[in-house]
């Protein structure tokens, strides 16, 4: 389960989040929409542990990501928008890199980071260097790196932006997954149909607040399937213009 | 933290082109400093250090033994030094020293005859009673000394810089009733030849080394192993005789105490005579560099001897090491330290500026990990190769100039150069981890100039501004100012390098040099982290 608890966070003058508390329960796929610059990325930073809150907390299964961030990060994976990895590295070097944080060998980890990646559509890349993968590749990366420990929450961020459709199935399609074995799924986007097909509920935020969560079933009886009444109701909720 | 990824990133460290590049070059100009060195040294005529050896030639019964010992600057027994015995430029006989340094080199008496007659400009025949002395050839590693032969002894020519030997004690022991200790010793052997010489080592102590060996049936025998004795710390007593203005020194039974001799102590043997006190006349204090000493005992017997001790002066050849090894340290950091800004812009900077340490830290990763994993991997990475530095400059001594470099030596080279790299590479990791790669790599290099390059011009500037007048006191201000360098840590044991081998004084406090030392290492980073435990990692 994720917990995002009071979270606030400013660059400067820029109050980007404020507040932001809400929850992803274990089987649950939770969308997570709002407008470019609404505060989705800063938060799932916050959530990863990758960017420290200037007040609140995250925590992952109850334990704090500014606390107790080696045992909080074990039990999330990650699949950031637009990852980016060490270009120089070779992919399998960086997962034995990467999976000796968790512990592994590198006897372990090589045949670890094999498995996944040849799950992922990987398998014939592992020795290339990270620096001639492509966008969908890097996701698909990120996604087999975030399953070092198999962890029970996962958090996609934005993920869908730029891929072709096999890959926005893919994706799709490994959210439906993690929801069925039971993990907390947090799937941002700034498109709310890109959610409403696999999502649960979807939380809406808009500059730096949380302005509703609401399930998708009670989306859906209020605006029916229809993208455009969908478009219009989100554009509502945020208070701007279409 | 896990060792995995730490030995990842030391991996990523050294195992890249430009790191080994830099690397080579560092070896590089560890060879060349030791190829000019030997070019110096051959060139100019000193003699190599660390190859001293004392022996005897014997002839009796129609042979010739060369028995003797050779041994190193700290009186530490020298193997593998070969010794070859030559009549008019020709070998006769050689031989190479044992584990112990002991070298027996044979020869008969009709081969020294006949060589001596077949040299040019001989005359038709060399009567036995004008048998040559042969001349000594000293070899280690590509290096060889030669003492020709003179009446007394063996001699090394003076303008080579060595110190020459004359002849100083020949005698046969006869001592009638032995006292116990001596047949504990050295058992019943009628004929013992006891030699000995004292040499101020690197580190400044006296030593003594004493070797002896026996003439039993014909054929000579070491008698025990060679001894080394450090005598820097013993105190005098009656016994000795000086003959003023030598460096002979006499043991005689009964003893007889000179009546005008200004004696300073230098220690005592514990020999088969008991114990024995050395001294030398202050005049010859052994703190001016090598001295021999010889005792004898008994009266001059019926066999001939030709005996004697070549060894060199801890002078102009530790002096030019000890310069060299100042100089090539100052040339290889100046090297590692391009490595440093280098891979400091490698693993930190350049990682930190495009966002590519954000995934690494969304793992079971704290960023107090990360930093110090990344330090680390680049601190082991510079003390493999300080390592590899060091270990190529033994090789070199060892090959090109027949020295190998003491553990003392090699300490402070290692000490100079992996010490200030730790300084300078946490000055430049901490500039990575607080700027983005383009500006840390423009303030990187401008503290290389300033630090590496240009800071004694600096401070002379500095000095003299500040009211340091005359070279000394513009110099001893530039001196001082190294506390403020991350140079430090190698100002400071290259002095005390030079300190050890040539006795001269330093300028930097040890403390302060310490503190500094530990300044340059701990504060930056510390302040850098600050900066870091906040910053967004993500490229904008």
């Amino acid at each position: 389960m994720i917990s995002v608890e009071g979270v606030s966070k400013s660059f400067g003058s820029l109050r980007a989040l404020d507040g932001v508390s809400f929850e992803v329960r274990n089987g649950e796929v939770v969308g997570f929409v709002g407008l470019n610059g609404a505060g989705k990325t800063t938060t799932i930073r916050i959530a990863v542990g990758v960017l420290p809150p200037d007040s609140g907390d995250v925590l992952i299964d109850g334990y704090s990501v500014t606390r107790e961030k080696r045992r909080a990060s074990e039990r999330v994976g990650w699949v950031p928008e637009i990852p980016m990895f060490e270009r120089d590295f070779r992919a399998l070097d960086y997962f034995a890199y990467v999976a000796g944080f968790y512990g592994y060998s590198r006897s372990e980890a090589v045949e670890l980071g094999r498995e996944l990646m040849s799950r992922f559509g990987l398998g014939d890349a592992v020795r290339r260097k990270l620096g001639e993968y492509s966008q969908g590749m890097r996701k698909r990366f990120a996604l087999a790196l975030s399953m070092i420990r198999d962890p029970p929450n996962f958090i996609f961020d934005e993920v869908l932006n730029g891929l072709d459709p096999q890959g926005i199935a893919f994706f799709r399609q490994m959210a439906a997954e993690f929801r069925r074995a039971g993990k907390a799924v947090l799937f941002s986007s700034h498109i709310l149909s890109e959610v409403e097909e696999i999502a649960d509920r979807v939380v809406f935020i808009h500059r730096g607040r949380i302005v509703a969560d609401m399930s998708i079933d009670e989306i859906r009886s209020r605006v029916g399937r229809d993208q455009r009444a969908l478009e219009e109701f989100f554009f509502k909720l945020v208070g701007v213009g279409q | 933290m896990r060792a995995g990824p730490v030995l990842y990133d030391l991996r990523r460290s050294v195992l890249r082109v430009s790191t080994l590049v830099l690397l080579a070059l560092a070896i590089v100009a560890g060879a060349g400093m030791t190829y000019l060195l030997r070019v110096s040294i051959l060139q100019g005529g000193v003699a190599l250090e660390d190859v001293n050896f004392m022996g005897a030639l014997a002839v009796t019964e129609g042979r010739a033994y060369l028995v003797g010992v050779s041994f190193d600057s700290y009186g530490r027994p020298l193997e593998g030094i070969r010794v070859e015995l030559l009549v008019m430029g020709r070998v006769v006989a050689e031989a190479v020293s044992s584990g112990e340094g002991l070298v027996v080199v044979e020869v008969s008496v009709r081969k020294l005859l006949e060589e001596a007659a077949a040299a040019p400009g001989a005359p038709v025949a060399v009567q036995p009673a004008a048998l040559p002395v042969p001349a000594l050839r000293l070899t280690r590693g590509s290096v060889n000394l030669t003492a020709s032969a003179t009446p007394e002894g063996w001699e090394l020519p003076g303008p080579r810089g060595v110190v020459s030997f004359k002849r100083v004690s020949a005698h046969v022991l006869d001592l009638g009733v032995r006292p116990e200790a001596y047949r504990r010793s050295l058992g019943e052997a009628p004929l013992v030849y006891l030699d000995s010489t004292v040499l101020k080592t690197g580190d400044g102590r006296v030593v003594a080394v004493v070797f002896g060996f026996s003439l039993d049936g014909g054929s000579p025998r070491a008698v025990g192993q060679p001894l080394c004795y450090n005598v820097s710390r013993v105190a005098i007593s009656a016994g000795l005789v000086a003959m003023a203005g030598g460096l002979l020194l006499e043991v005689y039974d009964p003893p007889q105490v000179p009546a005008n001799a200004t004696m300073a102590c230098r220690g005592s043997l514990e020999s088969f005579w008991g114990r024995l006190d050395l001294g030398v006349p202050e005049e010859l204090a052994v703190g001016a560099g090598a001295r021999l000493l010889i005792i004898g005992v008994g009266s001059p017997g019926e066999y001939e001897y030709y005996s004697g001790t070549v060894f060199t002066r801890s002078s102009r050849a530790l002096r030019a090491v000890a310069l060299s090894l100042s100089g090539s340290i100052s040339v290889v950091l100046q090297v590692f330290a391009i490595a440093a800004v280098y891979l400091s812009n490698q693993l930190m900077a350049r990682p930190r500026s495009s966002g590519e340490l954000e995934f690494v830290l969304s793992g079971p990763v704290t960023r107090v990990d990360l930093f110090v994993c990344r330090y680390a991997a680049q601190l082991m990475a510079f003390a493999a190769m300080t390592a590899v530095f060091a270990l190529a400059l033994q090789v070199f001594c060892g090959a090109l100039l027949g020295v190998s470099l003491d553990a003392e030596s090699l300490a402070y080279v290692f000490a100079a150069a992996f010490l200030t790299m730790a300084a300078f590479l946490s000055l430049s990791y901490s500039m990575a981890s607080s700027l983005r790669s383009g500006l840390y790599m423009a303030v990187a290099v401008a503290a290389y100039v300033v630090f590496m390059l240009f800071w004694d011009a600096l401070m002379y500037v500095v000095g003299f501004s500040l009211g340091a007048r005359g070279y000394q006191e513009i110099s001893e201000f530039a001196s001082r100012s190294v506390y403020f360098n991350p140079r430090v840590a190698g100002a400071f044991f290259a002095e005390r390098l030079q300190t050890s081998v040539l006795g001269t004084q330093g300028v930097l406090d040890p403390l302060l040099a310490a503190l500094s030392i530990a300044a340059w290492i701990a504060v930056p980073p510390l302040i850098a982290y600050l900066r870091f435990r906040r910053i967004p990692l993500y490229s904008t």
